[in-house]
C-alpha cells in the first residue's frame, strides 16, 4: 500500500498537477490558451470513447449488463442521500444541496482516465468497457440532481427550466456527446477501426493527460482561496464522501461481477465528482446555487484527493475485497 | 460630416458562455437583424466563475433600434440578471443605413 502510494504520488500525472498548482501560487506568467484547454478536453473525451467503445465491441453482452444495472442504480441513488446529507446534516440550501449531488453523483473523466492508467502502472486491468458506464453513471445523476434542484429554487420565474431542457443539457452536452460518441464510433469500428486511428487516439493519449492535468492544476488553484466560503463542513465532506463512495462502487462492482481491476475502477468512478459536464449543467439549468461551493469542493478538494490518494486507497479496498492483501 | 446618419443604438451583452446560445435566441426574438459575438476575459471582484469547461465570457454587440433595445433590455431584466453574471449597456451610435438595423416588417416580434 505505502509503495502504491509513492508510485502513484512519483507519477507525471500527479506531478504535472502539483507544478500546475505551484504555477499560480507563485503567480507564475504559465497561462493555457482557452483554445488548448477546450481541444485537450474534447481530445481526451473522445479518445476514451473510442478506446472503450473499440473493447466494447469485443464484449460479449452477457458480461456487461449487470455492471451496467449496479452502474444506473448509483446514478439514480447516489445524488438522493448527497442531496438529504448536504440539506439536512449540512444545511444547505436546497439548491446548493442539489448542485452539489449533481457533482458527486456524477463521474469526473479525467479521475476515471488517471484511474485506468493507474491500473496499467501497477499490472491490473479493468474491463474494456468501463468508459461507457461513465456515461450510464452520469446522465442519471445530473438528471436526478437537477430534478432536486429545479424544485429548490425560489426564484421561479427568472430561472423556470423544463424537464425538456434538463434532458437536452445532460445528453447532448458536449461532454456526454463526444463520449457517447467516441463509444459508438469505437464500438461500430470495431478494433480494426480504432488501430487506424491509434496513432492520433491512443499513442499520445498519457502524454496530452499530463499536460491537461498541467492545467487542472492551475484551474484548481485558482480555486484555493475560496476555500474559506466553503467552510469546514464541505471541506469534510468533499474528502469523507468520495472514500464511502469509492467504497461503495468497489463492493458493488465485485458484486456485479467485475474485475479487481474493474471494481477498483468503478469504485473511482463512484467516488469522482464531475467538474466538466455538471458544472455547466447546473451553471445553466440552477443559476441560484453557489459556485463557491460545487467548484471549490469537486475541484480543488475532491479531484486532488482522488488523484494523489483515492487511487491507491480504492485499489487496496478493492484488494481486500477481493480477498487479498491490501 | 457630408454624409448623413441616423441614431440607432448599440446594445453590448457582457455574460457568461453557458447563456451563449440563450442570448442569441433573445436578439432574434427580440427583432435584432445581426450581432456581433467575441470570447472576452475578464471578472467581477467578489463573483465566482462557475465553469472552466463552458469556455470564457461572451460579449454580444448587436446594433438595433431604440424599442428592439428596449425590448432587449427588459428581458434581461426580467430573465437574467437576477440569476447569471450579466452586463449590460446601451450607446447611441451613428449609422449610415437604418433599414439595416430594423426587423423587416414580416419578422416576428415579441
Amino acid at each position: 500500500m505505502t509503495s502504491l502510494l509513492l508510485q502513484n504520488l512519483l507519477s507525471p500525472m500527479v506531478l504535472a498537477f502539483v507544478l500546475g498548482a505551484i504555477a499560480v501560487l507563485v503567480k507564475s506568467d504559465l497561462r493555457i490558451p482557452d483554445g488548448m484547454y477546450q481541444g485537450l478536453s474534447i481530445y481526451l473525451l473522445f479518445a476514451i470513447g473510442l478506446r472503450g467503445g473499440g473493447e466494447l465491441s469485443e464484449t460479449p453482452l452477457a458480461l456487461l449488463w449487470r455492471p451496467a444495472l449496479i452502474t444506473v442504480l448509483l446514478g439514480f441513488s447516489t445524488p438522493l442521500w448527497v442531496y438529504a446529507i448536504l440539506k439536512f446534516v449540512g444545511r444547505f440550501k436546497g439548491v446548493d444541496a442539489a448542485a452539489l449531488a449533481a457533482h458527486y453523483g456524477s463521474v469526473s473523466a479525467v479521475t476515471f482516465t488517471t484511474a485506468l492508467l493507474f491500473l496499467e502502472a501497477v499490472g491490473a486491468k479493468a474491463e474494456g468497457f468501463m468508459p461507457a458506464l461513465v456515461a450510464l453513471l452520469e446522465l442519471p445523476a445530473i438528471f436526478v440532481a437537477l430534478l432536486l434542484g429545479r424544485r429548490a429554487q425560489t426564484n421561479v420565474a427568472s430561472t423556470a427550466i423544463g424537464l425538456k431542457e434538463i434532458v437536452r443539457e445532460v445528453v447532448v452536452g458536449k461532454a456526454s456527446l463526444l463520449l457517447l460518441g467516441g463509444v459508438a464510433i469505437g464500438w461500430a469500428s470495431g478494433p480494426h477501426g480504432v488501430a487506424q486511428v491509434a496513432p492520433l487516439f491512443l499513442a499520445p493519449f498519457k502524454g496530452v493527460l499530463v499536460l491537461f492535468l498541467l492545467e487542472m492544476g492551475m484551474v484548481a488553484a485558482r480555486r484555493f482561496p475560496d476555500f474559506r466560503q466553503a467552510g469546514p463542513f464541505l471541506l469534510v465532506f468533499a474528502i469523507v464522501m468520495p472514500i464511502v463512495h469509492g467504497a461503495l462502487g468497489v463492493v458493488l462492482g465485485q458484486f456485479a461481477g467485475l474485475s479487481l481491476g474493474g471494481a477498483t475502477v468503478l469504485g473511482t468512478m463512484a467516488a469522482s465528482a464531475s467538474y466538466i459536464a455538471a458544472p455547466i449543467a447546473v451553471r445553466s439549468a440552477l443559476p441560484e446555487a453557489n459556485p463557491g461551493y460545487y467548484i471549490t469542493a469537486s475541484l480543488a478538494v475532491t479531484f486532488p484527493f482522488n488523484l494523489a490518494l483515492g487511487l491507491p486507497l480504492y485499489f487496496a479496498i478493492a484488494k481486500l475485497a477481493f480477498g487479498g492483501s491490501p | 460630416m457630408t454624409i448623413k446618419t441616423v441614431k440607432v443604438k448599440l446594445l453590448t451583452v457582457i455574460a457568461e458562455a453557458v447563456l451563449r446560445e440563450r442570448l442569441v435566441e433573445e436578439l432574434k426574438a427580440a427583432g435584432a437583424t445581426g450581432y456581433t459575438v467575441a470570447e472576452v476575459h475578464g471578472s467581477g471582484f467578489g463573483t465566482v466563475r462557475a465553469s472552466e469547461w463552458a469556455g470564457p465570457s461572451v460579449r454580444l454587440e448587436t446594433v438595433v433600434s431604440e424599442e428592439t433595445a428596449e425590448v432587449l433590455l427588459e428581458a434581461l431584466t426580467a430573465r437574467y440578471f437576477p440569476s447569471w453574471s450579466v452586463v449590460a449597456y446601451l450607446q447611441d451610435v451613428d449609422v449610415v443605413r437604418p433599414e439595416r438595423y430594423r426587423p423587416a416588417p414580416s419578422a416576428p416580434r415579441k
